[in-house]
């Protein structure tokens, strides 16, 4: 009987899922993607300044997700962690070249179970989502603590637990990839004038060294090997259009094995569409 | 034929809007049928109860998405039909393994919800799953589809979409535990 009812409750879910599920969404065909990409790119190489092309431009910014979708279908990408390998399916994101601001695009697979995608102000942010711990989280792990008091010390107990913990995840360094476009650079010069600018900030910085997986460089700062210590990894990537990528995975010592290592595996399925 | 277009023949009362469905959603709304009853006499019954239904409501209904309004009703008018037929004995085995499924995200807990209010919690937990899982929930516990289906449906392995589907279950099975969701 409660089994019916949930099954008669999903029944009336809201239209747009029962929709959305009803589409196809993986099996495009090579030369249906070839002509998505081709027809965007077109249209915006032919139009772009005229009123038509402005409209063909907007229009191509909102079928972007869409064509990576087609274009890059989602992957089961290697996670290495403390010392297994996890295949864990990771989705595409970025932009596609940008006539009109001469820009190149750009596509990196991120882990959407773990992180969310941001933009702002044209910068992209890949950050850690909040999951607050629960309720039965909270009681499970303070058990010892909790089974001595009376039921109204207990109620206040369990709540100091959930605001205590909320207030240690608010604290903790930020976690997250920033993505930045850098006009009329080269990799080594834009690591270089970075560095300058982080020597305030971060007390060690490792010298640049070439990334294996791009066209460019990358180096290391850390503000100490405290837990909290906050650290990251800039990778400097040709653009292929006299600028530079700026990928900088953000993330403090007790994340370097989690986060860390997740983001360096994200940045490096980074690729530049020119 | 645009939905649009069906719709308003259904506004202005002309009969064609039932066969206009029929082309449209007619194989849709069977589909739907067919895999929760199995039985191809049955589900025709409930896809021409459906149109019935649809002549019935519209006006005033004016639904914005019309293959998922008609798929709604079919999909009540089959369950209602398989709840009747196989009342006292098992009836076709994806649907009694999809009971099965959700029986075991339902815990023993304090507060009572109506169905309205479970149907908020639910489209509540599915903003929480990304694109794909959504879907793939959806085609599972909505279109009650075999795993078999969604692999060939969204071109993915079988062994993802069982891994998918356990792993969100486990996931609603915490959310309605921490909803204290009592059915």
């Amino acid at each position: 009987m409660n089994t019916e009812k949930l099954i008669y409750a999903i029944g009336n879910i809201d239209k747009k899922y029962i929709y959305e599920a009803n589409k196809k969404t993986k099996k495009h065909s090579q030369f249906l993607k070839s002509v998505a990409v081709i027809a965007a790119i077109l249209l915006a190489v032919m139009f772009f300044n005229t009123e038509i092309g402005v409209k063909a431009v907007d229009y191509i910014k909102n079928i972007t997700t869409e064509i990576f979708e087609s274009i890059f279908p989602d992957k089961d990408i290697p996670v290495y962690y403390e010392g297994t390998t996890e295949y864990e399916t990771h989705v595409a994101m970025g932009e596609i070249p940008d006539e009109e601001t001469n820009s190149p695009g750009f596509s990196m697979y991120y882990d959407t179970e773990r992180y969310k995608l941001h933009n702002e102000d044209g910068i992209y942010y890949i950050r850690t989502k909040h999951t607050p711990i629960s309720r039965e989280e909270i009681i499970e792990n303070n058990s010892d603590l909790l089974n001595g008091l009376e039921e109204s010390e207990k109620e206040a107990e369990i709540q100091r637990l959930i605001d205590e913990n909320e207030k240690f995840y608010n604290n903790l360094p930020v976690c997250e990839i920033e993505i930045v476009r850098i006009n009329e650079t080269t990799p080594e010069n834009a690591a270089e004038i970075h560095k300058k600018e982080l020597i305030q900030e971060f007390n060690a910085i490792s010298e640049t060294e070439k990334d294996p997986n791009h066209n460019g460089v990358y180096f290391f700062v850390s503000d100490g090997d405290n837990w909290d210590s906050a650290m990251a990894y800039i990778y400097f990537i040709d653009d292929e259009n006299d600028g530079v990528f700026r990928l900088t995975a953000r993330f403090f010592g007790e994340a370097s094995e989690g986060h860390g290592n997740r983001f360096r595996q994200m940045i490096d399925t980074f690729k530049v569409i020119s | 034929m645009e939905d649009k277009e069906i719709l308003e023949l259904f506004n202005a009362r002309n009969q064609q809007a039932i066969s206009k469905t029929a082309d449209k959603y007619g194989n849709y709304c069977y589909s739907i049928s067919f895999n929760i009853l199995a039985n191809a006499e049955d589900s025709e019954e409930c896809v021409n109860d459906t149109y019935m239904k649809a002549w019935q409501s519209i006006p005033p209904d004016y639904p914005n998405i019309f293959s998922a309004y008609l798929g709604k009703i079919t999909r009540n008018l089959s369950l209602d039909k398989y709840r009747h037929k196989y009342a006292t004995k098992r009836g076709n085995a994806t649907v009694n393994v999809v009971f099965e499924e959700l029986e075991n995200c339902i815990s023993e807990t304090k507060s009572i919800v109506d169905e309205i209010e479970l149907t908020e919690l639910i489209n509540n937990f599915l903003k929480t799953l990304s694109d794909d899982k959504c879907r793939i929930f959806v085609r599972r516990y909505w279109y009650f589809n075999s795993v078999k289906e969604i692999a060939e449906f969204y071109g993915i392995s079988e062994s993802k979409v069982k891994m998918t589907l356990s792993r969100t279950r486990e996931k609603f099975r915490k959310y309605l535990e921490k909803a204290e969701v009592s059915l």
